[in-house]
């Protein structure tokens, strides 16, 4: 069983990436569980617990042009510089989960990070770039759901 | 002179730039954290409808939505003059304890043990989570998980939604309790309630039976004789979500008590140009600049700050533990910011308790929800968000629109003293330019005990986040820069 989870917060503009992707998957992938996680840290475990693949969607800042996809596995994100306001930041999220919990978890966590262009502005709105990307995104998705072996 | 900046602080909510400055004989003179502020949010709510305001500011940042949406709707509740039914009150405060339990714990284990239970000596890398479960164990670690998830369902029966309630209506609530949900809460209470007593017994163990930590608790530079704050109800006993503000003094006795409503008649609001957060201050005594003692108008709120303020915890087994912490610190009040731990877990404690109390509470099943509401006016909304005193101040225009905002939320009740706390901090243990690993994260230790919260960050990937300290005389000249990996 498959799950994605979007976080980020909504209110700020391109950092609602997230929940703009849940919303647009709800319409497009009704099928899939898709989990708007907000501003959740380790909550986000109970949402990986028992399911056999997962991808977690995110809005990045790495100096891209926005909306640019970046599609990434969980060693690659790894635990220098990757701040997080709400707690644990995602990196030790996922390493406290399989700290906690190593049989339980999906055998495939794929992360999709969108370059943000704007994640300070209070706004429930994407910035039109980003906004532009999500079609791509949810391909990335169901790219993500459908393969059968790990990423290389 | 010489500056030292700490770039982002490591295990905070949000991001915010530590300068210190150090003078020519390289002693620090003074240090100053610099955050974002909330104009820009309350400008963005200018014009909305009155209404929204509980959703949309619950979301103004990840951590504390319960708290502001709570802040919100009692703010309604005053400018649309209606009273919340008394069956929506034990609702609204139920929903707060469940809240406050998770917030507590998150704080606990994840931003402060570290520092204690790992010890602040310690390498950043084990400085952690991963560090602090090294040595109490995985299984303390699923507890943690579990109990938090408890927290957060509570929020999610009551309110609606997990993270962010929907439930608050001026006047009430938009859904009550069935006898199922009730139970379910009921259980979850009790299971808090006995983690809550586990988590201050590791405390206990872990940190007061360890001299050098207790002597760190007590050492010079952790000790500030600010006013205290917080919300009390009619016996003076700490409530988080309702009462009236007290404010009590360096020998412990009462300096003002009012309702929400008369906030501005005792708090203003400083502003200094080289950070955009305000300093607020006690009106009556006046802003004698970053300084404690009677004289000046710097007050703390949070966790110390409350039960600094009160005379007591109003559920029996957190009491105790209150008493407790005043024996063993030397009585009220007690002044050592590291003690914002200590409190914060005596607070954990009462949060759960209160769960169990109101889940049992006869009438909480009752199905008066909501009173009818006035016509639109202005209004304060008071709460205690884990991290102290929230304000929420609306001018509702005769459409229901809002004129104006204006929030003063938990950190800026507090940033003043967190400036002087790390400033002391920072005298105590950096000398000159030694400035080890261990000392800068000890000047960081002292505001980390205020749990304090800023604006939203942004995410970066590795070695991509702005991680710099920095060193400038005088003149404004760079004279070095050091660098902070990870946390």
């Amino acid at each position: 069983m498959s799950v994605v989870i979007g976080i980020g917060n909504p209110l700020r503009a391109d950092d609602g990436l997230g929940h703009h992707v849940v919303e647009a998957l709800r319409r497009e992938m009704p099928e899939v569980e898709a989990v708007d996680a907000s501003t959740y840290d380790i909550e986000i475990i109970e949402h990986l617990r028992g399911r056999s693949r997962a991808v977690i969607v995110d809005a990045l800042l790495t100096g891209a042009e926005p909306g640019t996809i970046h599609r990434l596995r969980p060693e690659e994100i790894g635990e220098t510089g990757f701040r997080r306001t709400h707690g644990p930041n995602l990196p030790s999220v996922l390493r406290l989960a399989s700290q906690l919990y190593s049989d339980e978890l999906p055998g495939e966590i794929t992360i999709i990070g969108v370059e943000a262009e704007d994640v300070e502005s209070f706004s429930w709105k994407l910035t039109p770039m980003v906004r532009s990307a999500l079609p791509r995104v949810i391909e990335e998705i169901r790219r993500a759901l459908s393969e059968d072996s790990p990423q290389a | 002179m010489k500056t030292i900046t700490i770039d982002p602080i490591t295990r905070l909510e949000g991001h915010g730039k530590i300068v210190i400055f150090l003078d020519d004989g390289g002693e620090v003179e003074n240090a100053y954290l610099q955050v974002p502020e909330l104009r820009g949010f309350e400008r963005f709510c200018e014009g909305r409808r009155a209404e929204d305001m509980p959703i949309i500011t619950a979301r103004i940042c990840g951590v504390c939505p319960v708290a502001h949406h709570m802040a919100s709707t009692k703010a309604l509740d005053a400018a649309y003059g209606v009273e919340p039914t008394p069956t929506a009150k034990k609702l609204r405060e139920l929903m707060y304890s469940g809240y406050t339990v998770y917030d507590h714990i998150l704080h606990f284990y994840f931003l402060g043990a570290p520092d204690f239970v790992v010890g602040p000596d310690a390498p950043p890398g084990e400085r952690n989570i991963f560090g602090v479960l090294k040595k109490v164990g995985l299984d303390v670690g699923r507890e943690v998980i579990k109990h938090r998830a408890y927290g957060q369902k509570i929020t999610e029966i009551l309110g609606g939604k997990a993270t962010h309630p929907t439930c608050g209506l001026p006047g009430g609530v938009s859904k009550g309790l069935d006898e199922e949900e009730r139970r379910e809460i009921e259980e979850m209470g009790r299971s808090s309630v006995e983690f809550a007593q586990f988590t201050l017994d590791l405390f206990n163990k872990v940190v007061l039976g360890n001299q050098d930590y207790v002597d760190l608790i007590l050492s010079d530079p952790y000790q500030l004789r600010t006013y205290n704050m917080g919300l009390v109800d009619d016996d003076n006993r700490v409530n988080l979500y309702d009462g009236d503000i007290r404010v009590t003094d360096q020998g412990g006795k009462e300096f003002a008590r009012f309702p929400a409503g008369d906030y501005l008649d005792h708090i203003s609001e400083h502003v200094e140009p080289w950070t955009y957060s305000k300093f607020t201050y006690l009106k009556k005594i006046g802003w004698k600049g970053l300084s404690d003692g009677p004289g000046s108008g710097v007050y703390r709120v949070g966790p110390l700050g409350r039960l600094n303020a009160s005379e007591g915890m109003a559920t029996p087994l957190a009491d105790q533990e209150y008493q407790r912490m005043y024996e063993t610190l030397g009585g009220k009040p007690v002044n050592s910011t590291l003690a914002f731990h200590w409190a914060r877990l005596v607070e954990l404690l009462y949060a759960a308790e209160r769960v169990v109390e109101l889940a049992t509470d006869p009438g909480i099943t009752d199905g008066d929800l909501r009173n009818p509401v006035g016509e639109p006016g202005e209004g304060v909304g008071v709460v205690e968000a884990a991290r102290g005193t929230l304000f929420h101040h609306y001018k509702v225009d005769g459409e229901g629109l809002l004129e104006k905002v204006n929030l003063i939320v938990a950190t800026t009740n507090n940033y003043a003293p967190i400036c002087m706390s790390i400033r002391d901090a920072a005298k105590g243990l950096i000398k000159g330019d030694e400035v080890g690993e261990g000392l800068l994260n000890m000047v960081e230790m002292g505001f980390r005990a205020y749990d304090p919260c800023f604006a939203c960050a942004t995410h970066t990937l590795p070695g991509q986040a702005p991680l710099t300290v920095e060193v400038y005389d005088a003149d404004g000249n760079l004279l070095g820069s050091y660098g902070r990996d990870k946390q």
